[in-house]
């Protein structure tokens, strides 16, 4: 089910009438409704891969009961071993396996043997890597002694299924989110209403900015032979903006509906464009999947401790580690690299913390400055994104390429009917609305909400793309 | 509770309205629109209209037929009417249209070729009509009987918009409301296309349909409305494959011409399905001489 679709339009106020009306003040009932509509929720896609989320629930459950209860190392470590091997051994079959299959094969016909191995027909199931990234985080925690895991089955397997943000993250950790499932819950005006401003800002995001770029990227990228320099910049820069108003998008949303019945979530993007350096562009994008990383592979494998020749292969690992967790293709593993090479100059020069405070523009140079760095953090991440796109990566090698030797720069007409030039104003208007709200956690908010509500409603309706309705880019990780 | 309830209303109310108030602007940009498609041009014909010379089909009339050149040697009115994309079922919309509109038709015809195999219907056309669509009788009859999306494109508002934007959505009713014209003149029809790809290359099916609905319906109302109508295959390139199924074709249609071998030089086609400009003079010559003139 998509947050965009009729039907989602019928289930969520459903869920929150029986929520709020019927089962209101009885925590347990309002868990198990969550449970249940989370379940519906997901089947919705394919009721199979229920299946899946059950087997990893109840591993989990029951393999942060055992190392709670043993006081024997030994036992504590083989408990957790179940858990990770269980979890990311179902990660690696459906996300890599066949992966792994033809990249063994093409390395061997790189020296001349030929090898006849079959790939298996494998659906990759939706948000499997949110889930289990999820589900990770609750047992090693409990493992660190950080977390006393829940006796209640209810609770984890409705903290593990919660719909809204099941199947694109945010990944939330069970230290923040599973809390929340103990606790009586009270309805929030301003909580609820911060909630709509999120959803509609999310749904803004998703069909006019996402899908609008969403065509032209298509054309761009898949006749990139024939385009000329300037479209593929366009293309690229285009894609920018798709991947950041699909995937925000969905996370506002995300953590919209969880408002709506009484959670908090964390916040997962912080207007990454606007970052002044790629230190600060992580710090801002996928935030809940950055820190992830950070807190359980970055700093067990000893983070910014150590050498500096240490240091460097935790980032350059971290990076690798983050890009083949989008897929299962060398493409996302490229893009990683790409990110960790941009990074490694502010590393060596210790400068990765530069940028942690809100922008502030003060004067003409600082101005200036500002705008500059920001501007070149978001040309290199454009270049990475060509990457994150590419179907191979010589087909983004080839992309980059043909915009160094083509050196044509004018404004192609696309096919479709569509102009670069309207979809240039659109993201002008919109890069400059979110720059006015950018200390904001949704540019909705604040002075002049009601008329700035109306109008990104007229925008969805006008400006929005209906006619392909198009799935969210972050479920296929 | 309370509280939020009545701001969800506001929501609601703020969400409709806004549907409500777009439903109206957007209707009232196309009706009172200049002709931007051929959907819309045929709407401002009328009974003091006579076409002796109508073509209907597919891009294989409207870049193939130069009905200037016809005008010119015939001394009557022709009219092209091809349309990208339209398939039987389109072209039978259109005459349905035409009669509607009380349009004088004394010769109807027809290019059929592959398009004999589709039942379906021109996304394209199908999205040109709805604006109309609560103001025409015609196209609301066609819709009621061949959309599954009826009811809610009739009664959701917004929703027929909203749901072609690519055609009929914001960059089309802005269009309208500056009355911008399009290249196209419709009083004419035909769009030449330029230039030649040497690889083009295209197969047509390997089986015919046994029956098409569509086609039989516009037998049916040509025969009930006394309108003469012949059926024609305009030119492929040598590359295209499975030729046979021409002759299937014309084994299936009375009054059928087959001009599909009659231009033999291929640099006079832009793919193997779509004569260029030079091509579509020499093809049009050849359907005036064996055609129109002998009549």
């Amino acid at each position: 089910m998509l947050f965009n679709s009729l039907e989602f339009l019928l289930f969520l106020p459903i869920v929150f009438v029986l929520y709020w009306f019927v089962f209101k003040n009885q925590l347990r009932a309002q868990n198990i409704l969550l449970l249940i509509a989370s379940y519906v929720f997901y089947g919705w896609w394919d009721y199979r891969f229920l299946g899946l989320i059950l087997i990893s629930t109840l591993i989990d459950y029951f393999a942060a009961l055992l190392i709670h209860n043993s006081s024997d190392k030994k036992k504590r470590k083989l408990f957790l071993a179940i858990s990770l091997i269980a979890n990311l051994g179902m990660l690696g079959f459906f996300k890599y396996f066949n992966f792994f299959i033809e990249s063994w094969v093409e390395a061997w016909k790189m020296i001349g043997i030929n090898m006849h191995v079959s790939t298996l027909q494998i659906i990759l199931p939706v948000g499997i890597s949110f889930y289990t990234f999820q589900t990770l985080s609750y047992t090693i925690d409990v493992y660190r002694k950080q977390l006393t895991p829940t006796k209640s089955f209810i609770d984890f397997a409705a903290f593990v299924t919660f719909f809204p943000q099941l199947v694109a993250g945010p990944i939330e950790r069970a230290s923040h989110l599973l809390p929340q499932f103990y606790i009586k819950r009270t309805f929030d005006f301003e909580n609820a209403k911060s909630g709509v401003q999120l959803i509609i800002w999310g749904l803004f995001k998703k069909v006019v900015i996402a899908d609008s770029c969403a065509t032209y990227v298509n054309v761009i990228f898949d006749d990139y032979q024939n385009m000329n320099s300037l479209s593929l910049i366009l293309g690229s820069v285009y894609f920018a903006f798709q991947i950041y108003g699909d995937f925000s998008g969905y996370s506002d949303m995300a953590i919209g509906l969880s408002k709506l019945f009484g959670f908090d979530l964390m916040r997962n993007f912080n207007y990454p464009y606007f970052s002044r350096d790629i230190a600060e562009f992580w710090r801002r994008w996928h935030i809940s999947l950055s820190t992830w990383f950070r807190d359980y592979l970055y700093i067990p494998l000893g983070g910014s401790k150590g050498n500096k020749i240490s240091q460097v292969k935790n980032v350059f690992i971290i990076f690798l580690v983050s890009g083949f967790w989008h897929g299962a293709n060398w493409t996302f593993t490229a893009w990683g690299f790409l990110n960790a090479l941009y990074f490694l100059p502010l590393l060596l020069q210790n400068k990765n913390r530069t940028f942690t405070k809100d922008i502030e523009l003060k004067g003409i140079n600082n101005t200036f400055i500002i705008i500059s760095q920001i501007l070149l953090t978001f040309s290199l991440t454009c270049l990475a994104w060509i990457f994150f796109r590419a179907k191979t990566i010589k087909e983004a090698f080839d992309y980059c390429v043909q915009i160094v030797l083509d050196r044509t720069f004018t404004i192609d007409y696309l096919s479709h009917e569509r102009y670069n030039i309207e979809l240039l104003l659109l993201i002008f208007f919109y890069v400059t609305f979110e720059w006015f709200h950018r200390t904001k956690m949704n540019p909705l908010q604040g002075d002049k909400f009601y008329i700035k509500t109306i109008f990104v409603i007229i925008l969805i309706y006008t400006l929005g793309v209906y006619s392909n309705h198009t799935s969210f880019i972050y479920f296929q990780f | 509770m309370k509280k939020f309830l009545k701001y969800l209303f506001f929501i609601l109310v703020v969400t409709f309205a806004t549907a409500f108030l777009l439903e109206y602007i957007y209707s009232s940009s196309f009706k009172n629109a200049v002709a931007r498609n051929k959907t819309r041009y045929i709407l401002t014909l009328t009974e003091k209209d006579t076409i002796d010379y109508l073509f209907l089909g597919s891009s294989r009339v409207e870049n193939f037929i130069v009905t200037k050149k016809i005008e010119e040697q015939t001394k009557k009115r022709a009219l092209n009417l091809g349309t990208q994309g339209a398939k039987l079922d389109d072209i039978y919309l259109y005459l349905l249209l035409l009669k509607n509109q009380k349009v004088v038709m004394n010769n109807v015809f027809i290019q059929l070729d592959y398009i004999y195999n589709f039942e379906s219907n021109s996304l394209n056309i199908r999205s040109q009509m709805l604006p109309y669509l609560n103001q025409n009788k015609v196209f609301d009859a066609y819709l009621k009987q061949k959309d599954s999306n009826y009811f809610y494109l009739k009664n959701i508002p917004f929703y027929r918009y909203a749901i072609n934007d690519y055609s009929i959505g914001f960059r089309e009713v802005f269009n309208n409301l500056r009355s911008k014209k399009t290249k196209m003149d419709f009083t004419d029809g035909f769009v030449p296309v330029y230039g030649h790809d040497p690889n083009s290359k295209t197969n047509l099916p390997g089986k015919i349909l046994d029956r098409n609905k569509s086609y039989e319906e516009i037998i049916s109302f040509c025969k009930m409305n006394n309108i003469n109508v012949k059926f024609f295959c305009s030119p492929f390139s040598s590359k295209v494959n499975n030729k046979k199924y021409l002759k299937d074709l014309s084994n299936k249609v009375e009054n059928f011409y087959n001009f599909s071998e009659t231009i033999k030089d291929d640099k006079k086609f832009k793919n193997c399905s779509h004569l260029n400009e030079e091509g579509a003079h020499e093809f049009t010559q050849v359907f005036i001489n064996s055609v129109l003139l002998l009549k």
